[in-house]
Parts: structure tokens; sequence; C-alpha cells
């Protein structure tokens, strides 16, 4: 059993838990704001006007296309120079995060709402509803009950990629691992067994949740 | 004044010609029995009452509205006429109580309390009292059916068209869907049915109406299609469903 004080330690296990604390918020966030989003999205995409459809569908395809590192970095580096607003980089993070999960949920929403039967539908419009109740009494809470093994597992990817926005020195909890193991006594190992365990640990609780929802949906 | 009326109606599904030239005048607390082969455009037929479908040809009149007219509040319409489907349609994520009061709530504004008193009531009706915390995936075909007609009747439509109610049902469900709807005729509500149900047509229809190929070919009193039948169609269907 090798030494490791100098792992678990307060000083040590501060310093990653508040990376970790770096990780939930940026998750928390971009989870709210790609979830409202991806909804718009694709609600845009089946939008019957083309003005809406086509500005909702170019931007879910181009976005879908890109690396998320690449939009982590223009977002951070070079959007400020086109919108003229300095960004932090958490604010960049939450941005880039947030608008790239967003496509990807749209199109998880978007096949979710078509697959919800016709019929359905019907029944309600011909009960009198206006186009939005139908949406959001039927549609929607179908296609999303539907959906939510899917929407789940892509929050859980958002939040393993909440790693990525280390290359705008936001010192989540990734990033403050390779801070540790580079220090005496250079060991990586524990350090990121430790860290691949609180990944887990959270992910495994989304999962949870993920499964009680579906559940009480059954 | 008639409460239904088709006035030359034609309609097409892109090339398709599903409706022919159709002239048709449903009276007040009448029970109209359509009948046809598959593809005749029965289904269509019924829904181009509550535009479910937009007809591109005539005119469909319904207590007074023009149904066809694209100005015309189709939701004024569609609280009074409820529809009853061939796969139920019931809201899978609402409880039997909340798909019977979902509708009186919301569209026509009516407290939760008396919604939902109105709700047992119908479902006493159509005899099952008890399942209102149910979701419709707990209960058999026919119970489903007989709560989506609670549904329909919970809006107090002046009309109600039903599309095959008992075709997707095991034998053993049909007789309590169609008691259900027997009863319903007798209380003075319109009622436009697609059905091969020749047994419920008998006892319930003031007539029958026989389509094949988007046209009405033949109507009549039930009488009159058990007995005399006169186009070559029509007897030639008949003697396949009787
Ligand atoms: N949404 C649709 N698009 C294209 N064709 C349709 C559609 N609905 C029905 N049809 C066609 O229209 C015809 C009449 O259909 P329908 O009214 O459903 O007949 P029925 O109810 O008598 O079986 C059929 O040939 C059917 O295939
Ligand atoms: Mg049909």
């Amino acid at each position: 059993m090798p030494e490791l004080g100098w792992l678990f330690n307060v000083p040590v296990l501060r310093f990653l838990l508040i990376g970790l604390g770096y990780t939930l918020a940026l998750a928390a966030l971009s989870i709210t704001i790609s979830f409202a989003l991806g909804m718009l999205l694709a609600l845009g995409r089946l939008s019957r006007f083309p003005l809406i459809r086509y500005p909702a569908t170019l931007y879910i395809e181009i976005i879908r296309s890109l690396p998320l590192l690449l939009i982590i970095a223009f977002t951070f580096f070079g959007l400020p120079q086109i919108i003229g607003v300095q960004l932090e980089p958490f604010q960049a993070g939450v941005i880039a995060l947030s608008g790239f999960t967003a496509a990807l949920l749209a199109e998880i929403i978007r096949s979710g709402i078509l697959s919800v039967n016709r019929g359905l539908i019907e029944a309600a419009q011909s009960q009198g509803f206006t186009g939005v109740q139908v949406l959001g009494l039927v549609t929607l809470p179908i296609a999303l009950r539907r959906m939510t093994p899917a929407i789940v597992s892509q929050f859980i990817t958002l939040l393993k990629d909440t790693s990525l926005t280390a290359i705008i020195g936001i010192l989540e909890l990734t990033r403050r691992g390779r801070i540790i193991s580079s220090q005496p006594p250079f060991e990586p190992i524990p350090v990121f067994a430790l860290i691949a365990v609180i990944y887990f640990l959270v992910n495994y609780g989304l999962s949870l949740v993920s499964r009680g929802l579906e559940e009480r949906q059954a | 004044m008639a409460i239904i009326e088709f006035v030359g109606v034609n309609k097409w599904f892109d090339k398709l010609h599903v409706l022919r030239d159709v002239d048709l005048s449903i009276e007040r607390g009448e029970v109209v029995v359509v009948i046809g082969p598959s593809g005749s455009g029965k289904s269509t037929l019924i829904r181009c009452v509550n535009r479910l479908e937009t007809v591109q040809d005539g005119q469909v009149i319904v207590d007074g509205q023009h149904v066809e007219d694209p100005r015309t509040d189709i939701r004024r319409v569609r609280q009074e006429v409820g529809m009853v489907f061939q796969q139920f349609n019931l809201y899978p994520h609402k409880t039997v109580m909340q798909n019977i009061t979902m509708a009186p709530i919301r569209v026509k504004k009516m407290p939760r309390a008396e919604a939902e008193k109105r709700a047992h009531e119908l479902l006493e009706r159509v005899g099952i009292g008890e399942k209102h915390d149910a979701y419709p995936g707990q209960l058999s075909g026919g119970q489903q059916q007989r709560v989506a007609i609670a549904r329909a009747l919970a809006m107090s439509p002046k009309i109600l068209l039903f599309d095959e109610p008992t075709s997707a049902l095991d034998p053993e469900m049909i007789k309590e869907v169609l008691d259900v709807m027997k009863d319903l005729a007798h209380t003075g509500i319109t009622m436009v049915v697609v059905t091969h149900e020749m047994g419920f047509a008998r006892e319930v229809a003031n007539r029958v109406i026989f389509m094949d190929a988007g046209r009405i070919i033949e109507v009549g009193s039930p009488e009159h299609f058990f007995q005399a039948p006169e186009q070559d169609r029509t007897k030639l269907f008949l003697s396949k469903i009787l």
C-alpha cells in the first residue's frame, strides 16, 4: 500500500473540490440553457415558416459538425472581437457548452416530437385546444418522456466535456488533477483514479435520476 | 335547419380524388351510420366536419358555421363536435380523470371542481366509475374507448363523430361500447358513426349512407338497406359484411 497522504489531505482535496464546483456549475448552467435553447431550435426546425426553419436548421447542422474544442476556443478568443464584448472564461465556457449541446438536444427533441402518434395530436385538436396547448399539453410531454434517456445521456456527455474548457483557462476538475499530478511526488495514477471516481459518482447519480424519472412515468 | 351540411364537396389528396360531389344534410338529433368499403372516403368525410381535413371545393356548414372558410375560428366549431377514434387516442400520460377534464378546464375555462364532478358522472354513465385514477395503458380496449366517449361528452358537444369505434376491439368488448353508443343515440345528440356494425344501425340509426370511391352511392333507412338496396355496388358490399 503506497503512502497517499500527499493526496488525501485537506488543501489538496479542497483544491480538487473547488474544481468539481466549477465543473458542476458549468454543467448545471449549460444544461439549463441548452435545454431551453434546444427546445426552441427543435420547434424552429419543425416550423412551417421558412424564415424560422432555415436559420434553425442551419445553426443545428453547422454546430453539430464542429468539434466542441474549436467552439470553446472560438467563443473565448474569436467571439469577443465580433460582438465587441470581452468574455470571462467561465462565461465563454457556458456559452460554448450550451450552444453546442443545444444543437444536439434539438435533434433529440425533434425526433421525439416526430415520434408522437399523429392520432393523439388530432384528438387534442378535435377538442378545441390551441396549437400552443396541443404542443404543451400533449406533444411535448409525450416526446420528452420518451426522450428522457437520450437527453440525460447528452447531459452526462456535457458534464464530461466541461473538462475541455481547460484550454481557455478554467480550472475545472480535470485541469486541477493535472496540476496536482505535475507536482511532487509526480504520481498521476492515484490523482486520475480519484478524479475518475468523482466523475463516475456524479454521472452515475445522473443516470439514477434518469431511471427514476422513467419509472415514475411508466 | 340541418346541423351538418355538405354542399358540392370535393377533396383531393394530391391527385387522389377522395370525396366526389358530396351533398349531404344531417338534421339535429339524427343518428347517421356511414358504411362502405375500405378506402371509400368514410373517415375523410367525417374528418371534414371538424376540419381535421380541409376540402378544396364546396361547402361544409356545421351548426351554421362555414368550416371550409379559413376565416372561421375552427376552435369554436370543434368545441361543439366531439370525436371518437378507432384507436381511442387517449392521452397516455394523463389519468382517466385528466383525460376527461383537460379540455373543459383549458378550453372552456370550467372550474376544476365542476369539471371533475361532471367527469365522475360521465364515467358512471359509460360504466367505469371506479377507474378515474388509472392511466389509459392500464385499461382494456373497451374501457379505453368508453373513456374516449366520456372525454368527448365532457365538452357537451352538439355533434358526436365516431370513426370505426369498435374496429380495434376484441369481440367481447364490442358490445359494451355499442351499448354506450346506443344509450347516447336516445339522448337527442346528433351522431355520425362510421361502422360496419349493422346491428347498431338497425337499432338506432335514422339513416344509413353507403359510400364507394368517394361518392355517396345510396342513402336510406336501415330497413331499406336490409330489405331492398337498389344499387348493385351496395348489394355487393352488404353481401360481404352481413
Ligand atoms: N392523409 C392522407 N394522404 C393521402 N391519402 C390519404 C390520406 N388519408 C386517406 N387517404 C386516402 O384517401 C382515400 C380515402 O381514405 P379514408 O377516408 O380513410 O377511407 P375509409 O375511411 O373509407 O377507409 C384512401 O384511398 C386513402 O388511402
Ligand atoms: Mg376509415
